[in-house]
């Protein structure tokens, strides 16, 4: 595959056939034939991905071989989707169309000021079916005052299990830490670089202080709400890592897809003892 | 004589250190234990074994919080300190492209470039042999960018021609730090903020004892030393060798050592 490499555009537009692969069969754009009219001609001239010559397709590899639909035989462009045209909400789904607000499931205020229903009502509760104690949640919770976010840094992938094994990666990011404005630090005597520990409902982790004004005070509906962030590519597998912010996050999934709510929640920040 | 150098467009950085992770690749330098001592910046200094590193730096401007990314290396002064005060011949020497190299066996561990240098960029590794960038002269010779030149993503890192790079630069209107500071730095840097804002020294000077030392009383030292030895072969040619009684003392002696 790397011999035949070649920067070769022949369609003009950028697919560059010959570099790498497109799995599965090396087709650039997906739903390529919605490109063209019913008689295969390229809605934008200056910018044809493919085209029907005669009695056959041109430029891109064609998704699905049918001929064009002015032709008999042939089939509509989005293939993959039951009726074959495209939608500007999916069938099906828990949710949509239309995007809403929902507070998180652990947020610092009692009512959801945007409308009456405060939580998104599909989402998957662990707890509501008898989960266990991991799973529990408490909102505005003056146990866990402040606002937690997880994140990736750049130095590691994911949970970390490759990257922070890999000892030049380790060296520029070695340990856990939470980020917190200066004055949450103020408020709780944490200075840059001490070590703290951060609990949620669920769990407590230890990470070091990075104070910085990239974090800041929320002002809302009237009240100061402190948030502070913490990475999630730590773990016991690399000694002296720390653990991982995944003990603190809540096993909550959203309605579609379970992608759990580990942006958002509630967590206390303490200098540890 | 051509010199290449480094441009480095500061705006452009997003601090992912592909340049400090390529560089210990292609120079097999081995990783270092460190430990997150409140901030993302990681290891805290050049060391022996890190040639170069991505500086973070948290500022304000009106009000605004503003981060500010520094590839901090060594910068390959065309008047370089280090050189200057290096005793031993060929330790540290000037490439054909005008950056400045090292041989770690010419080395002989004198410390001296330490203070030579107005950036505070030489090291000294395991083996107490002076270690920092060299432009990756090894690459830069057989047509190759430096190893953290390709890895840069954004084009913060670019690599040519001195006099190309700057005539390029000044197009974007911004002043380019080390364009003549030191008769000419080969890593130049386009800021956004003040010099004083990234830690770098408005005019940078080599230290005044490094220059009486090397310009003035090393001058001094050498021409008074061959000056002797002239005297001596003057005084040799002129008055003859020191002849000795037979008693074993010197004729007329009394007056020498």
């Amino acid at each position: 595959m790397m011999a035949r490499r070649s920067q070769k555009d022949p369609s003009g537009v950028g697919l560059y056939p010959e570099w790498s692969w497109c799995w599965p069969v090396n087709r650039r754009i997906l739903y390529n034939r919605a490109s063209v009219n019913a008689d295969g001609v390229p809605w934008n001239k200056d910018r044809p991905v493919i085209w029907w010559d005669g009695g056959k397709w041109k430029g891109d590899v064609p998704d699905g071989g049918w001929k064009p639909l002015s032709q008999a035989g042939t089939k509509k462009s989005f293939i993959m989707l039951p009726d074959g045209v495209a939608s500007i909400f999916a069938a099906g789904m828990k949710e949509g169309p239309f995007p809403e607000h929902y507070e998180p499931l652990e947020c610092p205020i009692e009512k959801n000021p945007l409308s009456g229903t405060k939580n998104n009502p599909v989402i998957k509760l662990f707890f509501a079916d008898g989960g266990l104690e991991e799973d529990a949640f408490y909102s505005c919770d003056q146990r866990y005052p402040y606002v937690a976010t997880t994140y990736r840094v750049t130095e590691h992938w994911q949970t970390g299990v490759m990257t922070r094994n890999t000892p030049w990666l380790n060296e520029m990011q070695p340990n856990m830490f939470v980020e917190l404005s200066p004055e949450l630090a103020k408020d709780k005597g944490i200075k840059n670089g001490e070590m703290c520990v951060v609990s949620s409902g669920r769990g407590k982790v230890d990470a070091v202080a990075i104070v910085t004004k990239r974090f800041r005070p929320f002002k809302v509906q009237g009240t100061t709400i402190h948030q502070v962030g913490l990475p999630w590519c730590y773990g016991w597998t690399t000694a002296n890592s720390g653990d991982s912010a995944n003990l603190l996050t809540p096993t909550i999934g959203d309605g579609n897809t379970m992608i759990p709510e580990t942006k958002a929640f509630q967590v206390n920040i303490e200098k540890r003892g | 004589m051509k010199h290449k150098a480094f441009m480095i467009d500061t705006s452009r950085c997003i601090a992912c250190r592909s340049c400090q992770v390529a560089c210990k690749q292609w120079n097999k330098l081995p990783a270092e234990a460190t430990v997150n001592s409140g901030s993302y910046e990681n290891p805290p200094k050049l060391t022996a074994y890190l040639h170069n590193k991505i500086e973070f730096i948290e500022t304000e401007e009106n009000g605004e919080f503003k981060w500010l990314f520094l590839n901090k290396r060594c910068m390959h002064c065309s008047e370089a300190g280090c050189m200057k005060v290096c005793p031993s011949v060929g330790a540290l020497y000037r490439t054909e492209d005008g950056l400045v190299a090292y041989n770690k066996d010419k080395c002989i561990g004198c410390n001296y470039c330490v203070n030579g240098c107005p950036f505070d960029v030489p090291r000294y590794d395991a083996q107490n042999k002076i270690a920092k960038c060299h432009g990756c002269f090894d690459r830069v010779e057989n047509g190759l960018q430096p190893a953290c030149v390709k890895a840069c993503p954004t084009g913060t890192l670019l690599f040519g021609d001195r006099d190309q790079l700057i005539a390029t630069a000044k197009t974007s209107g911004k002043p380019i730090y080390g364009e003549t500071a030191l008769s000419g730095l080969g890593a130049m840097y386009l800021l956004d903020n003040k010099p004083q804002d990234y830690n770098l020294a408005a005019n940078p000077t080599i230290p005044t004892s490094i220059f009486l030392w090397k310009d003035v009383i090393k001058p001094l030292g050498i021409l008074g030393f061959w000056g002797a030895v002239g005297v001596a072969m003057l005084h040799y040619v002129t008055v003859g060798p020191k002849q000795l009684e037979e008693n074993g003392t010197e004729k007329g002696g009394g007056n020498h050592g």
